[in-house]
C-alpha cells in the first residue's frame, strides 16, 4: 500500500442500510494524476465527500500529508490544502466571474466584519484580484471576468470551477466529472490544463466517465463498483481486467 | 407639519431596522422573525438606564447595542445549528420569548403597562425634544447605518455573506467557516436594530411590549421585501412604502380602536399580494436552497 | 402540591401534544411550517364562540361546528393560496413569507372583529375540582386530558387503516416517489390541512375551556407545538405526542421553581437545548447533512 499523500483506509459510509462505501482503501500518489472510474451509483462522489468532509464515515480513518482528517468540517479540510468542486457544478451565478474566483481564494484576514469596517482591504484586495485574473488567464476566461458567472456556456462555467480550484493554491484537486457534458473543443482544453497539474506540483484526483479522457490523462486508475474498490492500476492492466468489465457491462 | 416631521421620523426609525434585517436576511439569507425582539431589547435597555440610572443616551445606546449582541450570540449559536425552516422557527420561539419576558418581568420592564417618562437625549444640554431634533438625530444615524451596510456588503466579508445565501455548501468549499460568518450577520444585525428600539424609546418616551412584538418583525420582514430585499435602498423604499401609506388610512375616518388592526391585515395581504405578484423580482436575490431532499 | 403540578402539566402537555399534533399533519407530507395555523388556531376558538355564546348553541352543536370550521378555514389557505403558489413554482421561502403574511391577516381579522379582551366560553359556575391522587382536577381538565388521548388514537388509526392514511405516510417519507406511485399529492396536502387544521380547532377549544380566548393564543400554542414536536423529532405521532407532554411537564415543574413568568422562556430553553445536543430530537433520526 506505499505511503501517498492521502490516505483513505477501511471507509464504509451507509445511508438507511445502503452501503454507499464499502470498506475502500486507497493510496493517492503526489504529484500525479490518479481517475476513479465506474459505474453510477459505485460510490465515487460520496467518495470525495467522505474525503473533503462534507460526510463523516460511519468506519475508516483518512489522512492527508501525514494528518489525520477524519471527521473534520469541510472547511478546515479546505484550508489544509484540498480544493473541490462538484459533479453538479456549483458556482455562484449571480456575481461576476471574477468575484467567484475571488471567493475561491485562501480567506484574507480582513474577511471580518470589523476587517471590513475599520481596515484598508482595498490594497489588499487589488492584489487578490490580479492574482484571480491570472487564474482567469490559464483558463481563457479572463475577457469573461466581469461578467456574471450564470451567463456562460456550461463548459465555460467547468472552467472557471476548475480556475477556482486552482485559485485556493490547494495543492490536492479533487475533481468530479471535470469534462461531463461539455463539448469537445472545451474537453481538449481542460486535458490540456489538467495534464499540466504534476508540473505545477499538484496532485489530482478525478472521477470521469469519460474513458478516453482517462487513458489519456491518468497516471493511476482506480475502478470502484458497489461501494468498493474492484481493480487498481494503470490503463492498460485495468482495461483488460475481466472485473472491470463485469462491472460496466452487469 | 408636526405630523408630517413625525412620520418621517418613523421613517428613518424603521430604515435603521430594515437596514439591520437586510444584512441578516436580505444579504445572508437568515430569515429572522426575531428582529422586534432585539429591538425590544434596545429599547428596553434604553428606557431602564435613563430612568434608573439616570444615564445619558449616549451612554446607554452603546450599552444597548452590547446587550443587544451578546444576547444575539447566544441565541444564535444554537439556533444556527439548524437551517432554512427550522431556523425560522427558532427565530419566533424566540421572538415569542421576547415579549413573554417583556410582558410578565414585571419588576424589571414594568409589564404590559410599560415604561413611561423615558428621558429624552440632550446635547450640550439642549434637549432634542422637538421634531425637528429627532428627527436629524434619527437621520444621521440612518445614513450612518446605511454608509456602514454599504461598506459592509461591497468588502470580501460582504462577497462571503452574499455567496452564502446563494449556496453555502460551495462557500465551506472554499475553506469558509460559514457559522461564524452567520453568527457575525446575525449578531451584528441585532446590534442594529436595538438602536432603532433606543431611538423609538427616546422619541416617544414610553414603551410597551406590544411594540415589539411578532407582528413588529414580520412587519420588517415585510418592510424589506417590498423595498427590494438585498439591495441598499430597499429598505428606505420599503419602509417609506408601508409607513407612510397606512397613515393615508387616517383621512378614511376609521375608528382608531380598529386602526391598527387594518394596517396589520393590509401589510399582511401586502406581503401575501408580493408572493404572487414579484416574488422572485423583490426577493429574487436569494432562494431557500434547501438542505435536505423537499 | 407535586402532584397538582404533575397533572397541571399533563394536562398542559396534552393540549401541547394535540397542537403539535395538529402542526406535523401538516408539515409531514409537505415539509413546510405553515405558520398561518397559529392563526387557524385561534379561529377554532372563535369559531366556537360564534356558535355557542352569539348563536347560543350548545356546547357539543357548538364545539364540532367549530373544528369544521376550522378544517374548513385551513383548507381554503391552501386550496386558495398555498396551492396557486405551488403552481407558479413558488419556492418554501416563497411560501413562508405567505404563511407569515396571512398569520398577520387573520390574527388581527380576530381582533377587529372580537376586540382584545379575553373571552370565555364555558358556563359561569367555576367547578370544584374532583380529587385524584392528591391533586383537584376539574370534570373540564379531565376531558382536556382525554380528548387528546382518544385524538391522536383516531389519528394513529386513520394512518394505520384507511387508504389516505397509508397514501399520507407514502407522501410523508419520499413525495417524490410518492408522485411516481400515482399518488395524488395535491389530495393528500388538502387532507393534511383539513385534518390538521381541524384538530388544532379542537385543541384551541380545549384550551379556551381551560384559561379562556385571546386573539393571540394561537402565537404561545403554535410557538409550544412547534417546540413539542422538535423535540419529539418532527417525524411520528408518537414522538410528538412525548414532545408535548416533556414541554407541559418541564414547563409547569419549572415554574414552580422560577415563577411563571418564566414559562415561555422555559419552552424556548428547552427548544435551544435541543437545537444545540440534539437538532433531530428524541424520536428523530438526524436530519441529513448537506445534500452534495
Amino acid at each position: 500500500m506505499g505511503s501517498g499523500v492521502l490516505q483513505v483506509e477501511h471507509l464504509v459510509k451507509t445511508f438507511d442500510g445502503v452501503w454507499a462505501v464499502d470498506g475502500v482503501s486507497l493510496a493517492v500518489a503526489p504529484k500525479r494524476i490518479t481517475a476513479i472510474i465506474g459505474p453510477n451509483g459505485a460510490g465515487k462522489t460520496t467518495l470525495f465527500n467522505l474525503i473533503t468532509g462534507f460526510l463523516t464515515p460511519d468506519v475508516g480513518m483518512i489522512s492527508f500529508n501525514g494528518y489525520n482528517i477524519t471527521g473534520l468540517p469541510p472547511h478546515r479540510i479546505a484550508r489544509l490544502g484540498l480544493a473541490r468542486t462538484f459533479q453538479d457544478l456549483r458556482l455562484i451565478h449571480r456575481i461576476t466571474v471574477l468575484e467567484n474566483v475571488l471567493l475561491a481564494r485562501p480567506s484574507p484576514s480582513s474577511e471580518t466584519w470589523y476587517g471590513a469596517l475599520f481596515t484598508r482591504w482595498k490594497r489588499r484586495e487589488s492584489r487578490e484580484i490580479e492574482i484571480a485574473k491570472n487564474w482567469l488567464q490559464f483558463v481563457g476566461l479572463a475577457d469573461k471576468a466581469s461578467g456574471e458567472a450564470g451567463a456562460l456556456s456550461y463548459g465555460q462555467q467547468k472552467l472557471l470551477a476548475f480556475a477556482c480550484s486552482l485559485a485556493s493554491e490547494a495543492s490536492f484537486l479533487l475533481l468530479d466529472e471535470p469534462v461531463a457534458g461539455v463539448e469537445p473543443a472545451t474537453v481538449e482544453r481542460l486535458v490540456d490544463y489538467i495534464g499540466q497539474m504534476p508540473n505545477i506540483g499538484k496532485t489530482v484526483i478525478f472521477i470521469e466517465h469519460n474513458l478516453d479522457v482517462v487513458e489519456h490523462l491518468a497516471d493511476w486508475i482506480v475502478v470502484m463498483d458497489e461501494g468498493k474498490v474492484v481493480a487498481e492500476g494503470k490503463w492498460d492492466t485495468v482495461s483488460r481486467d475481466a472485473k472491470v468489465l463485469e462491472a460496466y457491462l452487469a | 407639519m408636526e405630523y408630517l416631521l413625525h412620520i418621517a421620523i418613523l421613517i428613518g426609525i424603521y430604515t435603521i431596522a430594515a437596514t439591520s434585517l437586510n444584512l441578516v436576511a436580505g444579504y445572508t439569507g437568515l430569515i429572522s422573525i426575531s428582529h422586534a425582539a432585539f429591538a425590544g431589547v434596545g429599547a428596553y435597555v434604553t428606557a431602564l438606564m435613563g430612568l434608573k440610572l439616570n444615564l445619558l443616551f449616549w451612554f446607554s445606546l452603546p450599552c444597548a447595542m452590547a446587550v443587544a449582541a451578546v444576547l444575539a450570540l447566544v441565541a444564535s449559536i444554537p439556533a444556527l445549528r439548524v437551517h432554512d425552516d427550522y431556523f425560522v422557527l427558532a427565530t419566533f420561539a424566540l421572538q415569542v420569548i421576547a415579549t413573554s419576558i417583556m410582558t410578565n418581568w414585571v419588576d424589571f420592564t414594568g409589564g404590559p403597562l410599560g415604561l413611561p417618562g423615558i428621558p429624552q437625549p440632550s446635547i450640550f444640554g439642549a434637549i432634542l425634544s422637538t421634531h425637528w431634533r429627532m428627527l436629524v438625530l434619527v437621520w444621521l444615524l440612518a445614513g450612518l447605518f446605511l454608509f456602514l451596510t454599504y461598506r459592509l456588503v461591497h468588502s470580501p466579508f460582504g462577497r462571503v455573506l452574499k455567496a452564502i445565501r446563494e449556496d453555502e455548501v460551495l462557500v465551506r468549499a472554499f475553506g469558509r467557516n460559514v457559522f461564524w460568518f452567520k453568527v457575525s450577520a446575525f449578531v451584528m444585525g441585532a446590534a442594529c436594530v436595538a438602536v432603532s428600539g433606543s431611538l423609538y424609546a427616546v422619541y416617544i418616551t414610553f414603551i410597551d411590549p406590544s411594540s415589539f412584538t411578532v407582528m413588529e418583525s414580520i412587519f420588517i420582514l415585510a418592510v424589506i421585501i417590498v423595498g427590494g430585499a438585498g439591495t441598499l435602498w430597499g429598505p428606505v423604499i420599503g419602509a417609506t412604502a408601508l409607513v407612510a401609506l397606512p397613515e393615508l388610512l387616517r383621512f378614511v375616518g376609521l375608528p382608531s380602536a380598529v386602526a391598527a388592526n387594518v394596517r396589520q391585515v393590509l401589510y399582511g395581504l401586502l406581503l401575501v399580494a408580493m408572493m404572487f405578484w414579484r416574488p422572485r423580482g423583490l426577493i429574487g436575490e436569494f432562494q431557500f436552497r434547501s438542505d435536505y431532499k423537499s | 402540591m407535586l402532584n397538582q403540578l404533575i397533572f397541571n402539566g399533563l394536562i398542559a402537555g396534552s393540549t401541547y401534544a394535540l397542537a403539535a399534533l395538529s402542526f406535523l399533519i401538516i408539515y409531514l407530507p409537505t415539509r413546510f411550517f405553515h405558520f398561518a395555523h397559529g392563526a387557524v388556531f385561534a379561529w377554532g376558538a372563535y369559531f366556537c364562540y360564534i356558535f355557542s355564546v352569539l348563536l347560543q348553541l350548545p356546547l357539543w352543536v357548538a364545539m364540532p361546528l367549530g373544528v369544521l370550521m376550522a378544517a374548513g378555514l385551513g383548507m381554503g389557505l391552501e386550496v386558495g393560496i398555498y396551492r396557486p403558489l405551488r403552481r407558479r413554482g413558488a419556492t418554501g421561502l416563497v411560501l413562508l413569507l405567505a404563511s407569515l403574511g396571512l398569520y398577520v391577516v387573520f390574527q388581527n381579522l380576530i381582533s377587529m372583529f372580537f376586540g382584545d379582551e379575553t373571552k370565555s366560553l364555558r358556563g359561569d359556575e367555576v367547578a370544584e375540582g374532583i380529587p385524584i391522587f392528591g391533586a383537584r382536577i376539574t370534570p373540564i381538565q379531565l376531558w382536556i386530558m382525554l380528548a387528546p388521548i382518544v385524538s391522536f388514537g383516531i389519528i394513529l388509526s386513520i394512518l394505520k387503516f384507511t387508504r389516505f392514511g397509508k397514501a399520507f405516510r407514502a407522501a410523508s417519507s419520499d413525495p417524490e416517489l410518492a408522485l411516481v406511485r400515482g399518488i395524488d399529492v395535491d389530495r393528500i396536502t388538502l387532507g393534511a390541512f383539513a385534518l390538521g387544521s381541524g384538530l388544532a380547532g379542537l385543541a384551541a377549544i380545549l384550551v379556551t375551556l381551560d384559561v379562556d380566548m385571546t386573539p393571540t393564543m394561537g402565537l404561545g400554542a403554535l410557538m409550544s407545538g412547534i417546540v413539542a414536536m422538535i423535540i419529539g423529532g418532527s417525524r411520528s405521532v408518537a414522538g410528538t405526542a412525548l414532545g408535548g407532554l416533556m414541554l407541559g411537564l418541564a414547563q409547569h415543574l419549572g415554574v414552580w421553581k422560577i415563577g411563571s413568568q418564566w414559562q415561555d422562556a422555559i419552552a424556548f430553553g428547552i427548544l435551544l437545548v435541543f437545537l444545540f445536543f440534539r437538532p433531530y430530537g428524541i424520536l428523530g433520526k438526524p436530519m441529513r447533512k448537506v445534500e452534495v
